[in-house]
């Protein structure tokens, strides 16, 4: 953990995470603290209150099947969501007045094929969000989600533009915005090119019981 | 022959009354709760009101015990994910790890587990029917009760996105607070919680044994993936001050 100076708090792994590390080191005054993982016994120990904390979800696991869903998988996901919930506990204690907190997730809240477990967690993450909103409300922070594709929509991310996001979302320019889920996705999920792409595709699964994942 | 639909945490509240709703629109029922004591009770009850019920005393976290209740089972056309615990109404920082998992592991793991088994055994028509909660939408406290509630909303579509090509429709109905034994969990807040209805009484778990009969049948054979509010309209916001 780098201690210097702190004010915002990135927590997470891989690219979109160290984007957004990255661009709060370069445009925010005040240091940046990286936490690999959301580590809710680091949180309380920190040194200094927080102005903003971005919490990056880890990635869902890979498509699977409903039916095809096993306990291990089951359960791998909850001590995940347990892990990011008790962070999130430890973060309403550390955040500054009229902080800011910023959780990255994905779309499946909305529901996706192949990803039911995945999706279910993703309808937690949002709901989380929704009660530190509630909960912090008189302290006047905020919390927002920032909701990604999921991996098998195939688009892929641009870290640096979620970077911008999410560094939009935790600075004060943004306080009218509360409590929202802002989809982040450059409007892929209207599906106008893909419904026509996949016209002839759901044809042919209509008989076969389904499209292919 | 009559159908089967399978009602987990059915030994009382809204299950029980699920039971005895889809037992009076003919199917035979599948009733499955942790709590064997309170099910024999109503096991009683259901036998002397002529109800064709088989019950199995069962967590349904414990995938090997919902195989075993489902022994001998070859079709199962409804089921109805009701099993849930509420968590306590504190903030997010004082809810500790174990009731959080404890939450989660019922509500949603518990509900993914029992739908995977039905479902492999459900013939085309089948529906299965979440009970979520109008709590999904956010709330101060209980924070982990909110989530599983939201992950069950999400888990709902999801399915459904995924079971129309099987032929089977999944649903949800979310209900404001209905008069059971869940609500008692309230203490002191209760009466305050109960003005705050919008009709100032909790629903009777009838209502909401309803709106299940109607989703389980063939009368909502279009529609799938939703999430039905039962709360009088709590959902739609306060009036003004
Ligand atoms: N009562 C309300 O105000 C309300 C509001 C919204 C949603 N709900 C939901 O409705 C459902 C039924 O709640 P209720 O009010 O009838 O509660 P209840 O406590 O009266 O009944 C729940 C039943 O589920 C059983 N159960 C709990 N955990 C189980 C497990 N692991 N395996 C098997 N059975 C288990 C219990 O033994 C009990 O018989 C729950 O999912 C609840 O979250 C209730």
């Amino acid at each position: 953990m780098n201690m210097s100076k702190p004010s915002t708090l990135v927590i997470g792994q891989g690219p979109v995470a160290e984007a957004i590390a990255s661009r709060f080191s370069a445009d925010v005054q005040g240091g940046v603290i990286t936490l690999a993982r959301p580590d809710a016994a680091a949180i309380t120990a920190l040194e200094h209150g927080l102005a903003a904390a971005v919490l990056v979800a880890p990635p869902a696991p890979p498509p699977s099947l409903f039916l095809d869903i096993d306990d291990a998988r089951l359960d791998a996901q909850l001590a995940d969501f347990t892990d990011l919930f008790e962070a999130l506990g430890a973060l309403l204690g550390r955040l500054n007045p009229k902080g800011a907190i910023v959780l990255v997730g994905d779309r499946g809240y909305l529901g996706a094929w192949g990803a039911a477990d995945a999706c279910a967690f993703s309808g937690a993450h949002v709901a989380l969000m929704r009660c530190v909103t509630l909960e912090g409300f008189g302290a006047g922070h905020r919390a927002n989600c920032i909701a990604l594709d999921l991996a098998q929509d195939g688009a892929g991310v641009d870290p640096d533009e979620i970077a911008d996001l999410a560094v939009h979302l935790a600075s004060p320019a943004s306080r009218a915005i509360n409590g929202e889920i802002i989809l982040a996705n450059r409007g892929r999920s209207l599906r106008v090119r893909e419904a026509k792409d996949r016209r002839a595709d759901f044809a042919a699964s209509a008989s076969s019981k389904g499209p292919s994942l | 022959m009559p159908q089967l639909a399978m009602v987990t945490g059915a030994a009382q509240g809204i299950g029980r009354a699920i039971v005895e709703r889809l037992g009076a629109d003919g199917f035979d029922i599948l009733a499955l709760d942790a709590d064997e004591t309170q099910l024999s009770r109503s096991a009683a009850d259901w036998r002397e009101a002529g109800l064709t019920v088989r019950t199995a005393a069962v967590d349904c976290r414990d995938r090997a015990a919902v195989i075993k209740a489902l022994d001998g089972v070859e079709a199962v056309d409804v089921l109805v994910n009701n099993a849930g615990i509420s968590g306590v109404l504190d903030p997010i920082g004082q809810v500790d790890r174990a009731a959080c998992d404890r939450v989660m592991g019922v509500n949603l793991l518990a509900t993914i587990r029992v739908a995977q088994e039905a479902v492999r055994r459900m013939p085309d028509g089948g529906s299965v029917i979440n009970i979520a909660s109008r709590g999904y939408l956010g709330g101060a406290g209980a924070a982990h009760y909110v989530a599983s509630k939201a992950a069950v909303v999400s888990l709902t579509r999801a399915m459904a996105i995924e079971l129309r090509w099987r032929g089977v429709r999944v649903n949800a109905v979310a209900p404001g607070m209905v008069d059971t034994r869940m609500i008692d969990g309230f203490g002191d807040m209760l009466g305050a919680l109960k003005r705050m209805e919008p009709t100032g009484a909790p629903a009777n778990p009838a209502e909401i044994a309803a709106i299940v009969s109607v989703l389980a049948g063939p009368d909502a054979s279009f529609v799938n993936g939703q999430i039905l509010m039962a709360d009088g309209g709590k959902s739609l916001g306060l009036p003004p001050l």
